[in-house]
């Protein structure tokens, strides 16, 4: 009696994983599909990408909902009762991203990112010859991005400017001097370049890494290890709370 | 990483999975295939697990963060042109028929190499795009160095590249022309080459190919009623989403292979050598293999190192060489090419822009 019922439901799993096989395809186009419309509504793929290209994700939208048309139209059960390993694997690793997205949401490229990416510089974009009227890329609303800042670093040569960021301290550590930094992001967050500008505050500061802070304070240029970077001598360095994620990166 | 790397590149054989079993018999080899099968099969299981554990081991750590912010991007961007690239081919598969891409491109003619590598004019595709497009274009018959033209120039030579390399350069246009026709040339140059080593046969895999849990696309009457044109339409959706399915882990794995690349190698050890006689080239050209960037944005970090004072031949052969060759593109070629062939287009391609950077800018 025992022996048959575990039979019937071996047999009975079976049939489900074997109709999950089936629909596997689908389960897969769906969950993309949830991810884009999800990463769309409200913004949050800007933690992620470009806001330029929000098309693009429309694009995969349409795609994906044609693709899942074009399977429930071409779906049938021939193939039923194959547990196919390479199709659970398939899914499995499509998944991947999808489960990437939904842990990593809520965090954005900081100081470990930074170390990896600055060079020897604080400039990805080189100064010489280009007038504030001839870069004036798009950035956000604030009137102190770092974008702006560095540049038309000439415009604002001896000016008083204020900034917001995130710190970064390395070694060894001047609680009075540290750097402060924003990505700027050209596609997407794998292409995104450091901006930074040194502080030099009157007194000594308790911000850690990655704190957000407000400074305010005179723009100006100094050499640090034969190297002109630009640099605010502040009075104010204030916290501030984190930006929502999608406003935490400049866009080009 | 390495290792599983590795394993993913025994992965050719692993199409001979996806034949019918009396396939398989008639294989010479068909014990080693099945092997190898298995051991890339572990390589992208394990790929999985280690993902996975990860997400469970180091969530709360700043490289973790670093990790799947850069992962996530790169997949959320290449997504998208992936999907698109995979609907071309699906629309190429079901209305392209075979006669007219073989009278448009005759085999054995060596101008249509010269015709593939400028397509991308026409035909605006980033790389992630392009290697189902090429797969589908192999398949109706096109010659198989005009398509390896097509797949080194097609992401350089098109206007969306040439508009971001002019605004990374602040319409600097003798770096566009320059990455414009380094771009054309080594395409047609490694094109030609390929078409000398290699036939089809030996370089691209079967039309058994096709994607897993894939039915064989039934012959439509040519009666050129609506429905049946609908039906042509749902048919050439049905293959791209078999292709997508089929492809997209390459993109998944090559995304992650960057990620972790990006993560943890920092971009100041390369530039660190840049004062090394010769090194600039190669130290920025395994950069572009290392980074995988889309070649619409490869031209911004390209000029990032201008004020680390890398010379322009290095950063040339950065925008040059990224698009055509990086972990995600090779672990995509898998899927079309065989592994020798893959392995001479990756070393033809890598010295052709190294000697075309070393000679030109002389």
């Amino acid at each position: 009696m025992m022996v048959a019922i575990t039979h019937k439901m071996r047999e009975s799993i079976k049939k489900r994983i074997a109709v999950l096989t089936l629909i596997l395809p689908a389960i897969v186009y769906i969950t993309w599909l949830a991810a884009y419309y999800w990463l769309l509504e409200a913004g949050r793929y800007k933690a992620f990408i470009q806001p330029k290209l929000w098309p693009l994700l429309i694009l995969a939208l349409i795609l994906l909902l044609s693709y899942i048309a074009a399977f429930i139209s071409h779906f049938s059960g021939e193939s039923g009762g194959v547990l196919k390993f390479e199709g659970w694997l398939q899914a499995a690793i499509l998944f991947v991203p999808v489960v990437f997205l939904w842990t990593i949401y809520g965090q954005s490229l900081g100081s470990h990112a930074l170390s990896k990416r600055a060079l020897d510089t604080n400039q990805p974009f080189p100064m010489a010859g280009i007038s504030p009227q001839r870069s004036s890329p798009a950035t956000d609303d604030n009137a102190s991005s770092l974008l702006k800042l560095i540049i038309n670093a000439e415009h604002f040569n001896g000016k008083r400017v204020a900034a917001e960021g995130m710190v970064y301290r390395g070694e060894p550590s001047d609680r009075r001097r540290f750097r402060l930094f924003r990505f700027v992001v050209v596609c997407c967050a794998a292409d995104a370049l450091p901006l930074v500008i040194w502080v030099e505050s009157k007194v000594e500061e308790k911000f850690n890494n990655d704190d957000w802070v407000r400074i305010e304070g005179i723009f100006s240029f100094e050499t640090i290890n034969g190297r002109q970077v630009s640099s605010i001598a502040a009075d104010s360095v204030r916290p501030i709370p984190a930006p929502p994620p999608g406003k935490r990166y400049l866009f080009f | 990483m390495l290792i599983l790397l590795f394993l993913c590149f025994k992965y050719d054989k692993l199409l001979n999975m996806n034949r019918p079993a009396s396939d398989s018999a008639i294989c010479e080899h068909g014990r080693d295939h099945r092997q190898s099968s298995r051991s890339s099969r572990y390589a992208q299981l394990l790929f999985v697990l280690f993902t996975l554990s990860l997400i469970f081991l180091f969530r709360d750590t700043p490289q973790f963060h670093t990790l799947g912010i850069i992962f996530v991007s790169i997949v959320l961007e290449a997504m998208p042109f992936m999907l698109l690239g995979t609907l071309i081919g699906g629309f190429i598969e079901v209305f392209v028929p075979r006669e007219k891409v073989t009278r448009w491109l005759p085999e054995g003619r060596w101008w249509t190499v010269f015709i593939g590598a400028g397509i991308g004019v026409l035909f605006p595709v980033c790389e992630c795009a392009i290697v189902p497009v090429v797969r589908k274009l192999l398949q109706k018959g096109v010659p198989f160095s005009a398509a390896i033209a097509f797949l080194l120039g097609g992401p350089i030579v098109n206007p969306l590249v040439a508009a971001s390399t002019a605004v990374a350069y602040f319409a600097d246009w003798s770096i566009v022309i320059q990455r414009m026709l380094f771009g054309y040339g080594i395409a047609v140059g490694v094109g030609l080459l390929m078409g000398l080593l290699f036939t089809k046969a030996k370089a691209v895999h079967d039309q058994a190919s096709r994607a897993p849990d894939l039915k064989p696309a039934p012959e439509i009457p040519e009666t050129g009623r609506p429905a049946a044109w609908v039906e042509k339409i749902g048919l050439a959706v049905n293959h791209a989403a078999g292709d997508f399915l089929d492809i997209g882990r390459f993109l998944v794995i090559g995304a992650f292979c960057a990620a972790v690349v990006q993560t943890l190698v920092p971009r100041q050890a390369f530039a660190a050598v840049m004062g090394t006689p010769g090194f600039p080239i190669l130290i920025m050209m395994l950069l572009a293999v290392l980074l995988n960037l889309c070649s619409e944005a490869d031209a911004f970090v390209a000029a990032s190192f201008r004020s680390s004072l890398v010379p322009l031949p290095a950063q040339m052969a950065f925008m040059v060489l990224g698009p055509m060759l990086d972990i995600k593109l090779i672990l995509m070629y898998l899927k079309v090419f065989r592994a020798p062939a893959i392995a001479v287009l990756a070393s033809l391609t890598f010295i052709t822009v190294f000697l075309s950077m070393v000679v030109m800018y002389k």
